[in-house]
């Protein structure tokens, strides 16, 4: 069994596993990053580190944030990372074969795997996908990355 | 690991004896019949064979011995030859070279031609026996700088089609013996025999031809694809990099203030605790004080764990001054003064490549005409900045030719050479590329030049200010920050978002009002002390949205890419000494941003790099 903690982006259901996170914090001051790119939303002080927040809608492609209070900070492997998502759903549990990467399942990077859970489809997020991501918008000079096939 | 532990300490303290070995020749070299030297430079290279000896670093104590040994002689002759002296700098040279591989944990290299070198130098500088020939000199492999005992590295390639190398070998290496005295060789004669080559030879031999001579020797053998000659492998001493330092010697009278800090700390604290269970204010008040007084003073103690002296780095820089007077046949007097200034370790790194480099243009440009001349090392404190100068007296820079290149580089409109002051001028030698040399010597090359210095320095936070008087000397002066953990700050605002510049990027924060403003060709300027310069909206530079109009504007003057630039800005703040926590990749590569901290009330605030917002900028046009 995996644990997976399920979050909405838009009109879809993402999901992240619960090992790639460290915490999830309620209503955190999100500090402006002025020279940031654009997916980067600011920045948050977390135990005493200033985590950069990215604005996770953004990057995959949804053009509007609705914004939850809450940010989810990445486990310490992928840096300190916070992701700003729409809204949280509670943790659900899976069989452990729906974590495995899925070649079949989906053609998109971003997506590990698809699973059903109830009569909700939710995808489970590839968080390298994510980091690779920013890492483009910080590297090519703060232009906005966006995924070619927009999910708005 | 034990054996890891020791080691560290080896290098640490053997790094220490080389330095003063180092600084004591450097000393003798005007002072040779010093005996009080002699003596101490005696020791330091005893301490340096025991220590070696007992690490069971073989190549190091053999050397140290032999250094030794030779001091010994001096000693008891009571004084030290310029020749000797030289040989003594090689043989340090060597040491330090040793040092590396040990530091790196490489097998140590051979010091085996060193020592027969040594032999040799012995037996002609010796009073009895003068006639063996000396290298000619005169050639340009001769007149290096590490004196007579420079061995030559002789590459003989074999064109890949020969189809027994091993003969072809045997018949190249007994030639080369004829150049001079063979001191080893790779594949070495026994291998060459056995047959177990392929088709290179490597031959070091103190040569007794000129390389020309010897390459046109070589040349006439059939089957051979190149003769080269690569430089030999012992470091001059130039430009080698000290290791950076993993550990720090701490004195344990620091150590024991650091204890005596924390023991209060730990008595504050149960005041605190007794003072909130008791609601007794007055205690609670004293002892948040009493405990603010203590971080304060911890902070500061730590800071100092940190801190080295520039001691070592200006003994360094007398070295290379010592080295480029004798190669450039000038007599150079260095002066140096303030070299025990503090600064933190991580600073006085990271200014070995700029300074280095500052003190062979003042040598190779600075007194480019002059046989005689004076260059002064000195640094001093002012408040929270630590400011290193390199002062020459030679031909100083002349304004008109900056000007000139300037202008036709396109760095400058016409329009702003006539109004750019000369000391803004000067500033511009840092840009990339700019160099007021035609000629690039073997010494300093340039075109990437002071530009580096500049980034170097700007890294850190610092700034680099040039100054001349043609006819009187150019001096360049750095000023840095004590630490690049801690350091002084002014807050700014910016579209609601609060930004902080390092102030040792800050000229001066000012206000003016609108009035005070002037346009040219749709550039805003203002006049600043007796000069327009440009402004630059902040928000502008960082895509935020437009501001609206106000009656001040406040102003930040600093300095960008060499020129000066009044940075508008929603509002100044104020100055405050933060912690600055460098981002974690890939958020470092953000152009614009130096790092962050968090402020006392849990605000996170960025460092503003203008230098690199700027560059993008450019970059995108």
């Amino acid at each position: 069994m995996i644990q997976v903690l399920p979050f909405e982006i838009g009109n879809e259901i993402y999901a992240l596993e619960l090992i790639d996170i460290q915490e999830v914090v309620e209503a955190p001051k999100l500090h402006p990053f002025p020279a940031a790119p654009e997916t980067v939303s600011g920045a948050i002080a977390f135990h005493g580190r200033i985590v950069p927040v990215v604005n996770l809608p953004l990057v995959l492609g949804f053009a509007t944030c609705q914004g939850s209070s809450r940010v989810i900070v990445l486990a310490n492997q992928y840096g300190p990372l916070a992701l700003a998502i729409d809204r949280l759903r509670p943790l659900i549990a899976l069989e452990k074969s729906f974590g495995k990467d899925d070649e079949s399942a989906t053609k998109e990077s971003l997506v590990r795997s698809v699973f059903a859970s109830g009569n909700n489809m939710i995808s489970l997020l590839d968080v390298n996908y994510v980091v690779a991501a920013i890492e483009t918008a910080c590297t090519s000079r703060g232009e906005q990355y966006a995924r070619t096939s927009s999910g708005c | 690991m034990e054996k890891e532990k020791y080691r560290s300490m080896f290098l640490v303290e053997a790094a220490e004896h080389l330095q003063a070995m180092s600084d004591i020749l450097l000393r003798l070299d005007s002072d040779p019949e010093n005996r009080q030297e002699i003596d101490a430079l005696f020791r330091e290279a005893h301490s340096i064979k025991g220590m070696a000896a007992t690490m069971e670093y073989e190549e190091t104590a053999r050397l140290a011995h032999r250094l030794e040994d030779d001091l010994d002689l001096c000693r008891k002759r009571g004084y030290m030859s310029a020749g000797e002296i030289n040989q003594m700098l090689a043989g340090v040279d060597l040491l330090e070279a040793l040092h590396d591989d040990i530091s790196q944990e490489r097998p140590e290299r051979s010091v085996e031609f060193y020592l027969q070198a040594l032999t040799l130098e012995e037996r002609s500088e010796g009073p009895v026996s003068r006639e063996r020939s000396q290298p000619p000199p005169g050639e340009e492999e001769g007149t290096k700088i590490a004196g007579a005992a420079e061995p030559l590295l002789i590459q003989i390639d074999l064109v890949d089609t020969v189809p027994i190398a091993a003969p072809r070998l045997l018949v190249l290496l007994k030639r080369c013996s004829e150049f001079g005295i063979v001191l080893k060789s790779w594949p070495s004669l026994e291998h060459i025999l056995s047959d177990k080559v392929d088709g290179r030879l490597l031959v070091q031999l103190r040569p007794q031809l000129p390389t020309k001579e010897i390459h046109a020797q070589l040349v006439g053998y059939s089957e051979v694809e190149e003769i080269s000659f690569p430089k030999p492998v012992v470091s001059t001493g130039l430009g080698a990099r000290p290791q950076k330092s993993a550990s720090v010697r701490v004195s344990t009278e620091r150590l024991d203030q650091l204890i005596n800090l924390t023991g209060e700390l730990i008595t504050t604290r149960y005041q605190l605790q007794n003072a909130l269970k008791q609601r007794h204010l007055k205690d609670l008040d004293d002892g948040i004080g009493q405990l603010s007084r203590l971080v304060k003073n911890l902070h500061h103690q730590v800071l100092q764990v940190r801190m080295v002296s520039l001691r070592a780095l200006f003994s360094r820089l007398s070295r290379i001054v010592y080295d480029l007077a004798r190669s450039s046949a000038k007599k150079i007097e260095l002066q140096t003064d303030g070299a025990d200034i503090e600064i933190d370790r991580a600073i006085v790194e990271e200014l070995v490549d700029p300074l280095t480099h500052m003190v062979r243009n003042a040598v190779d440009h600075g007194l480019k005409d002059k046989d005689v001349g004076v260059i002064s090392l000195k640094a001093w404190r002012d408040r929270d900045q630590v400011l290193v100068q390199v002062t020459d007296d030679g031909a100083g820079i002349d304004p008109q030719t900056i000007r000139r290149i300037a202008r036709e580089r396109g760095l400058l409109s016409s329009a702003e050479v006539k109004m750019v002051r000369d000391y803004d001028l000067y500033q511009l030698i840092c840009q990339p590329g700019f160099s007021t040399v035609d000629t690039v010597t073997g010494i300093s090359g340039r075109g990437v030049g002071m530009d580096v210095v500049k980034t170097a320095i700007e890294g850190m936070g610092g700034l680099v200010l040039i100054d001349s008087t043609p006819g009187a000397g150019t001096s360049i002066t750095l000023k840095l920050p004590l630490s690049l953990a801690i350091i002084r700050v002014l807050l700014i605002e910016s579209d609601g978002a609060r930004l902080a510049i390092p102030i040792t990027r800050v000229i001066q924060a000012i206000e003016i009002s609108p009035a005070e403003i002037h346009s040219s060709s749709k550039q805003l300027m203002v006049h600043y002390q007796d000069a327009f310069i440009p402004l630059l909206s902040l928000r502008k530079m960082l895509k935020q949205q437009k501001g609206g109009k106000m009656k001040e504007l406040p102003l930040v003057v600093t300095e960008v890419m060499g020129r000066r630039i009044g940075l508008v800005v929603d509002r100044l703040i104020g100055q405050q000494e933060v912690f600055v926590q460098r981002l974690a990749p890939p958020f470092d590569q953000i152009p614009g941003c130096a790092g962050g901290t968090i402020l006392g009330d849990g605000q996170v605030v960025f460092l503003l790099d203008l230098q690199s917002l700027l560059e993008r900028r450019k970059k995108r046009i």
